[in-house]
């Protein structure tokens, strides 16, 4: 019974994080945090995307993603949510664009991989599009993928935890503004990307 | 050069070192620095005359030309700069041949001055350098000692720069060329005779214009030498002068150059003097890369020769068509009979060449190139050379330099394309009169098929015809003779030059024999290669290969080719013309750009120039095939100047659905398949656009090719007789490219794009139905591109459009369009006015702020949520400029002046709603609003309010409602709905039965909007038993998806938004719609939903 859920389990657990490092390569491009040379065309789910040359670059998204693997597979739904957080210069976030993720506890049914790849390259369609939704940063910008836990992992209990560090990010005092970008739901997995912005009256009070 | 500036330098700064007493010729007696000067140059005349007489002792009967003086007696030359060969060189010239040579420039003692290059700055103040003394190219020396003679000076003038800054005459300047010419001929001839008599350098030696004495009289005494500046003087003093000074001048190269200077019109007689004086200015010409050059396509093509001679062929055409026509039908009839036939091949002898000797028949022993550029160290290739320059190693296509290495005294002119036509033209009228069946070659060479001809004897008629064209053209040609065109060829080679060659049939075996592989035409470099491999290298080692071998190693054509010619045969004919399989232009010299701004430019003219030609010929291609020169990888900077180097050659083309001569289109497939081969526009160093699958067009149609689609759109009714057939290919092809230019102003006509795309695709089957659909289409475009009536127009698109568009709708409309929105608009406001207050009626188009206030105080709980919704009405109007009404103002004014410090934006629901009671109670409810100033939260506090009214309302009016509408599949609401007494409601449920398959309502509400106008009219007096009920549904849907899909109910509000503006039976169900979702993602996502447009 056990050894019979893993593997589908573990299955939708390896293509999302797969996906996850891919549109995450794609919203770096897409907002234009590198110039474009430090992209290289290449062809994923037989979409047409962005992945970084940059040997650094490309190691910090796939080992961000890839650590998540053990938290989504073995624990499943542990992350409730994976953020690419762009900050201005005073480290305050100017957009996030968020991946909430579900997925259900108990699942027996089988995952079907065609039907959940054809419903995350609907994501990196959207994303290729979605350029006029977001702001342009500021000079002197950074970002970083910041997972939200449901609860903390145990970190005795594995090693791999301690590549996740606590982070104080300061958050938004207003509730943001968000612009849905892409929803999905199978049965056993929901993921929606949607953007954050700073509400307007946070932006006022910034500048107060 | 260098010993003029320094000299006129140190006279300056003699004057400065006068009082220094510990300058190094102190110690001499010289009391300044002319006196010593003096003493230095007669110092160094006595030197040389010195060493002359020694010399001249010793070369005695050498040099006497049996006059006992040398041939430069009298002449003392004064060189400039560097020079081939050099001043030690010419010095040593001038001692042997009675000459004399100055080492510092004196306008009294020099009469030549001999220099190679002169910096620009001397060009442009040339009269201040030479001070009328002629200024000639050392090669004068030289070939005076080679003649043995005194030459005459002047065509080896240093001509001075005009106005005219090309070196190369223009075509344009031979327009006007006819009585320049003649000019120039008087000139020649009014020369003296080749021997310069000393009374005559004396002469021009010794006088100066008579102004010109007078004003520099003194300078000239006093100093002795020339300073620059005064010079400058010089010439600005002789610029005021008249006409007088010109007819004064002795010397003709003086009087042109005055003349030039004094008026405009004989500019004319210095572009004249060009082409027999070629200047050597390749450095300052500018205008020779596409850097510099908008109009480099242009000019290239004027100047080159390649293109002169390929455009010679359409001429031809034009000119001997007739007899072509009559030969062509003549020519069935005629082949059959050939038994013994024998074929002439003429040939000009060094045409390019000879053509310019017809006017320097001093020189046709010579050696003569012609070349685009003079400059001993250019990088122009010889295009001709005539016999003697050959003689010296100088072949056609070698760089100036190199040739000027082989032969220092090369005479080099440039072309002259005039005279070429002419005698090319007469060439042609020659042979086409002895012969009906020609071949031209090309402009200067010909096949002439002499079966039919009346003649006794082969040779005979030959040097007849040969002797006519020296006669008439002065230059000669030679021939040669013999059974096919393969061996006539051959023969010319022999027969060459002046001469003719006859090899009868039976001799052609022997004369093959010995004849090298790499002679046959068709065997070039890599074959010639190929085959010394193989270790065949004559005629006779490659008749030992079988057929079969040779099909083998080189293919089956070129096989053949190679096993029939070296036995002699050859089967093809003397055709009168071929056919043109392609039509192009290409340019790799002075190809450079900076980037692909400069590009697209260059591809813009190469397509222009390319159909030009197409029109030309009066044919139409299909085929676009667009050649790149691209720099290889690590190729330096080519040995040519602005020569396109070793280059990668690129190559691809694109097949046109139908064929084309119009540029722009060329334009855009050419420039798609440059940006396919993702280049740097700094590497590319050649450009070639080629147009093949040629189609003749009708020449007789080609009056409505123009604007075909303009007048088909603009004015339909008018476009009654658009001649098709053969023609409306090419109106297809135009339809095509205009209307992908129209596209983006053609979206308002939402129908005719459609069917613009319709004959793209179809046109791009390349059907020949077109015709039909044509003619078809054009008539449904006339319903077709009537507007739609205004009424039918959906106002909530409308206002999305952007601007530009709208005010073209509005000019459509005849300006209904903008007075319909305002009045939507108005509609829009007062709907909600009326909403908020429905028993008192504020019509008007004023919003009254007391009016709004008052409504807010008597709000019963059914009010307040349409007010709220008013507000966001007029909230939305503050962001629209033509809205104007003085309630703005005021709103406007609140929002800046209300500073109450309410935290309300936690997005905590609880907080909302509490903040909604408070507003409740609190009759400011429109200051809270505005003082948010944005849409989406002043909805979401209305709609905070709204959600709880109808669970009020829910208990009273409808018990079948429960939680779980959306529960089941199909959902539950769908035949509560389908069963409702209500219309929307059994609408939406058939609607949602048909679309929502995949459980979602977008859809169906995306489809609402289409239907509602036509099934239920814009009729706002729905009951509000239904609106509960959807709204129930909505809220249900809200909680349904809020986990897993916000995109969908993002989606669903934009679309009720839209419904809004149809019906106001939505305008309630949406504010509930929104607010409720605002709290629901505020609680699930800790954030609002952002409607574009009002948070940024």
């Amino acid at each position: 019974m056990d050894r019979k859920n893993v593997t589908p389990q573990g299955q939708t657990a390896r293509i999302l994080v797969e996906f996850l490092e891919v549109a995450i390569n794609c919203i770096v491009f897409l907002k234009g945090f590198y110039p474009a040379g430090a992209f290289e065309r290449r062809r994923y789910m037989n979409v047409v995307v962005q992945k970084a040359r940059h040997p650094q670059l490309d190691n910090y998204i796939h080992s961000a993603t890839s650590e998540l693997l053990p938290f989504i597979q073995k624990v499943a739904g542990l992350i409730e949510r994976v953020a690419v957080i762009f900050y201005d210069k005073d480290h305050i976030p100017v957009e996030r664009f968020v991946f909430k993720l579900v997925i259900s506890q108990p699942y027996s049914s089988t995952v079907e991989e065609n039907d959940l790849q054809f419903a995350l390259r609907a994501f990196l369609l959207k994303l290729t599009v979605s350029k006029p939704l977001t702001k342009s940063l500021p000079p002197g910008s950074s970002w970083e993928i910041t997972a939200y836990f449901r609860a903390l992992p145990d970190e005795n209990n594995d090693t791999k935890v301690q590549m996740w560090v606590p982070t104080d990010t300061k958050q938004w005092l207003q509730p943001p503004c968000i612009i849905p970008i892409k929803s999905m739901s199978s049965e056993p997995l929901k993921v929606q990307l949607y953007i954050e912005h700073p509400s307007p009256t946070e932006l006022k009070d910034q500048n107060r | 050069m260098r010993s003029s500036s320094s000299s006129s330098a140190s006279s300056f700064s003699a004057k400065r070192r006068k009082p220094n007493p510990k300058t190094s010729f102190q110690r001499s007696s010289f009391t300044d620095f002319g006196s010593y000067m003096a003493e230095k140059n007669r110092k160094l005349r006595s030197q040389f005359e010195e060493e002359a007489s020694s010399s001249s002792i010793l070369n005695c009967e050498a040099s006497s030309s049996g006059k006992g003086k040398g041939i430069f007696h009298g002449v003392s030359i004064f060189v400039d700069g560097h020079t081939v060969p050099s001043s030690q060189e010419l010095r040593v010239y001038m001692l042997r041949h009675g000459g004399r040579l100055e080492n510092y420039f004196s306008r009294s003692r020099v009469s030549h001055i001999i220099c190679s290059n002169l910096p620009d700055s001397k060009m442009r103040n040339f009269r201040a350098f030479s001070r009328g003394l002629p200024v000639l190219r050392p090669a004068w020396v030289v070939d005076s000692v080679a003649a043995n003679k005194l030459l005459n000076w002047s065509p080896y003038q240093i001509v001075e720069q005009s106005s005219e800054i090309y070196k190369q005459t223009k075509l344009s300047a031979f327009l006007r060329c006819k009585n320049i010419s003649s000019i120039k001929d008087a000139e020649v001839s009014s020369d003296p005779n080749d021997e310069v008599d000393p009374e005559y350098l004396e002469k021009s030696e010794g006088t100066p214009l008579p102004l010109e004495s007078k004003v520099f009289d003194q300078p000239i005494q006093v100093n002795d030498e020339f300073g620059l500046e005064k010079g400058a003087q010089f010439t600005t003093l002789l610029g005021e002068g008249t006409e007088v000074e010109a007819s004064n001048a002795t010397s003709t190269q003086l009087s042109i150059h005055l003349s030039s200077r004094i008026d405009d019109v004989s500019v004319d007689a210095v572009s004249s003097e060009e082409p027999t004086n070629p200047k050597c200015l390749q450095a300052s010409d500018v205008h020779h890369s596409t850097l510099t050059d908008p109009d480099f396509v242009e000019n290239y093509f004027k100047h080159s020769r390649l293109h002169f001679i390929g455009t010679w062929r359409n001429r031809y055409r034009r000119r001997f068509c007739n007899t072509l026509e009559r030969n062509c039908s003549k020519d069935n009839a005629s082949s059959i009979s050939t038994n013994k036939s024998y074929i002439i091949h003429i040939d000009m002898d060094c045409f390019f060449v000879s053509v310019i000797l017809r006017k320097y028949p001093e020189l046709i022993d010579k050696p003569v190139a012609v070349c685009h550029s003079n400059n001993s160290k250019g990088t122009a290739e010889i295009s001709s050379a005539n016999y003697p320059a050959r003689g010296y190693g100088i072949r056609a296509g070698m760089f100036v330099r190199d040739a000027k290495n082989c032969c220092p005294n090369l005479f080099v002119f440039p072309y002259d394309f005039i005279a070429y036509e002419e005698v090319a033209d007469q060439f042609h009228s020659i042979l086409h009169k002895h012969c009906n069946n020609v071949q031209a070659l090309s402009c200067d060479e010909a096949f002439l098929d002499i079966t039919e001809c009346d003649y006794d004897d082969p040779e005979n008629f030959a040097s007849m015809i040969r002797k006519e064209i020296v006669e008439t053209t002065q230059c000669t040609a030679s021939a040669g003779i013999a059974g096919n065109l393969l061996i006539a060829r051959l023969a010319t080679k022999i027969a060459k030059p002046n001469g003719q060659c006859f090899i009868p049939p039976e001799k052609v075996e022997h004369f093959l024999d010995d004849l090298p592989i790499t002679t046959l035409p068709g065997v070039g470099h890599a074959l010639g290669d190929k085959l010394e491999i193989r270790k065949i290298r004559t005629c006779r080692q490659l008749r030992l290969v079988p057929k079969e071998a040779l099909h083998k190693d080189f293919g089956v054509k070129v096989g053949d080719m190679l096993w029939k010619y070296c036995r002699g045969i050859d089967d093809r004919k003397v055709e009168v013309l071929k056919e043109t399989k392609s039509i192009g232009a290409e340019v790799n010299w002075g190809v450079r750009f900076r980037n692909t701004m400069d590009c697209e430019h260059f591809l813009d003219n190469l397509s222009k120039e390319v159909a030009s030609r197409l029109r030309e010929c009066g044919v139409v291609a299909r085929t676009v095939n667009l050649k790149v020169k691209k720099r290889r990888k690590g190729a330096k900077e080519p040995a040519k100047f602005m020569g396109c180097g070793d280059c990668e050659n690129l190559s691809r083309s694109m097949t046109l659905p139908v064929a084309t001569d119009d540029a722009t289109l060329i334009r855009r497939i050419a420039k798609q398949i440059f940006s396919s081969y993702h280049l740097d526009a700094k590497e590319v160093r050649g450009v070639g656009l080629q147009m093949s699958r040629l189609e003749t067009l009708d020449v007789n149609k080609q009056g409505h090719k123009h604007n075909v689609i303009e007048s088909w759109l603009m004015i339909p009714a008018k476009v009654g007789e658009v001649t098709f057939r053969p023609e409306s290919r090419r109106v297809v092809a135009e339809s095509l490219c205009s209307s992908e230019e129209k596209l983006p102003g053609m979206q308002r006509h939402g129908p005719l794009h459609e069917n613009s795309q319709l004959y793209f695709d179809r046109a791009a089957a390349g059907t020949e139905t077109l015709y039909i659909n044509l003619v078809d289409s054009r008539s449904s475009e006339n319903a077709v591109s009537k507007l739609p009536p205004v009424s039918h127009l959906d106002m909530s698109v409308i206002k999305d459009l952007p601007a530009e568009i709208i005010s073209e709708m509005n000019v459509a409309y005849n300006g209904k369009l903008y007075d319909l929105m305002k009045k939507h608009d108005e509609d829009q406001k007062n709907n909600g006015i009326l909403l908020i207050t429905p028993p008192k009626v504020i019509g008007g188009k004023k919003l009254e702020p007391d009016a709004t206030n008052t409504s807010g105080r008597s709000s019963c709980e059914l009010i307040k949520p349409k007010k709220a919704e008013a507000f966001e009405m007029m909230l939305h109007q503050v962001e629209k400029p033509e809205v104007s009404c003085s309630n703005l103002n005021i709103l406007q004014m609140k929002s800046t002046t209300c500073t109450d410090p309410l935290d309300w934006a936690s997005g905590h629901s609880s907080k909302a709603v509490l903040l909604a009671q408070n507003i409740s109670d609190d009759t400011n409810l429109d200051k809270s609003v505005s003082r948010q100033g944005v849409l989406c939260h002043s909805a979401s506090v209305a709609g905070d309010s709204l959600w709880n009214i109808p669970k009020d309302i829910e208990s009273g009016v409808s018990e079948k409602f429960k939680n779980n509408l959306w529960s089941g599949s199909p959902p539950k609401w769908v035949e509560k709905f389908e069963v409702s007494n209500y219309l929307i409601l059994n609408l939406i449920a058939q609607l949602y039965t048909k679309f929502g398959a995949v459980g979602l309502l977008s859809p169906t509400l995306q489809s609402l909007i289409s239907l509602y106008p036509f099934i239920l009219g814009s009729n706002g007096d729905e009951p509000d038993e239904p609106r509960l009920y959807l709204c129930e549904l909505l809220l249900q849907y809200i909680n349904h998806k809020i986990d897993s899909d916000i995109e969908e109910l993002y989606l669903c509000c934009r679309l009720l938004e839209r419904l809004t503006a149809i019906s106001n039976f939505f305008s309630e169900v949406y504010s509930a719609f929104l607010s409720r979702l605002q709290v629901s993602v505020s609680e699930n996502y800790g954030g609002t939903l952002q409607l574009t447009g009002c948070g940024d």
